[in-house]
Parts: structure tokens; sequence; C-alpha cells
């Protein structure tokens, strides 16, 4: 049983643990979270701290919504890449920070904050394309 | 802080594993090549404080107003 903020007390299965072994950056004390997906087939999870029942990020799964996006990483077994959402006040405006994802190796429950360095990604990318102002020339 | 004055192509050892080589200096812009062992992270600074900056923003407050959306 976890608590937490958002969702109350929640019942998880210890095998949905998992250990940061590279810290979310500016948490460095948060080591353990639970991914939970929003629902089944869900583009979306919420990584919900063991310790801190108020420390909640939203992540997407990158590949639905930058079917292009290529982080560049050596991924062996069942490894998953999620990005950090970042919400705003016009949820359609919400950005995705492709330049540090999280990765997660579900086989032994590990994760880490990985920065892409020179991969030409940024913190902030729009999440939906909500279509360009057209131009009459 | 430690300051120290090197030329190019010297280099610094911090720690037993980690080496910092200037390969090269031009104007205001200098050039360094970083040898250290992979549980050592290097980032550039401002890159480092920008995405701990979005990640900070990034934690959920409320799922209000747009949980809906997620459904889709």
């Amino acid at each position: 049983m976890i608590k937490t903020a958002l969702f109350g007390d929640i019942e998880i299965d210890e095998s949905y643990k998992i250990n940061f072994i590279s810290p979310i950056l500016g948490f460095e004390e948060e080591k353990e979270f639970v991914l939970i997906r929003n629902d089944n087939d869900s583009p979306f999870y919420w990584l919900q701290s063991l310790n801190t029942p108020e420390l909640v990020f939203l992540l997407a799964d990158p590949f639905v919504f930058f079917p292009d996006y290529k982080p560049g990483l050596e991924i062996e077994g069942d490894v998953g890449v999620y990005v950090i959402v970042t919400i705003a006040e016009d949820f359609k405006l919400s950005t995705a920070n492709l330049i540090a994802p999280i990765v997660i190796d579900a086989n032994n429950k590990t994760a880490m904050q990985v920065v892409l360095e020179d991969s030409g990604y940024t913190t902030r990318h729009r999440l939906f394309n909500i279509g360009n102002p057209v131009v009459v020339g | 802080m430690l300051v120290l004055t090197r030329k190019r192509g010297q280099s610094l050892l911090i720690g037993d594993e980690t080496e910092v080589i200037i390969l090269e200096v031009n104007g205001d812009t200098v050039k360094i090549g970083i040898n250290a062992p992979f549980h050592i992270k290097v980032y550039r600074m401002e890159l480092y404080e920008e995405i701990k900056s979005v990640n900070v923003s990034s934690v959920i407050k409320t799922k209000e107003g747009f949980e809906e959306l997620l459904k889709k």
C-alpha cells in the first residue's frame, strides 16, 4: 500500500517498484517510484514516488507523439523509453522533454534519466500538433 | 575555488579516474576533452540546470482539467 496525493492510497504489487540508479535531476534523494499506466491502451503513464506522496510526474510514450524520435541509445532487452510531460494551463499546449528521457529496464526494475547531449532535442517539444496559421500569399 | 592555469594539450586529473584535457583554445572558446568512467556523469552546466528546472516544473499538482484528455 502506498500513499499518493493524486490517487489516494493505492495497492501496488512489489514487482512494480522501480529504482532510479541515475536520478531525475533535481530529485536526487528520490530513488523509488512506481510506473502506473493511465489506462490500458493510453500513451500516458504516472511516475509516482513511493516516499513522497506529492511527487508524481506524467510520462508519455514518445514514439506515439513523435514517431521520428531517435534517442540514439543502445537498448537491449525489455527497456522502455518515456518522456516527462510538462502540463500547460491549456493542456493542448503541453510539452515533452525529449532531451532527457526516462529509461526503464523492466527486467531488473532500474531506471535513469538520460541526458542526450548534442541530440538536437530540447526540454520542451509540443505534444500535440495544433496546426500552423495559414499564410495567404 | 581551486584555480589552475593550463596550456593547450595539458590536462588535469580529478579523483583517480577523470581526466580533463585542454584540446584547443580559440579566443573565448575552449575545447575540452574528458576521459571518465561511465558512472561519472558529465553535463553542460546550463543544460543540467535547465533539465532540473523543467523537471521541477513538471511535478503534477492536480489532475483536474486534463485527466479526461489523457484517455484519447
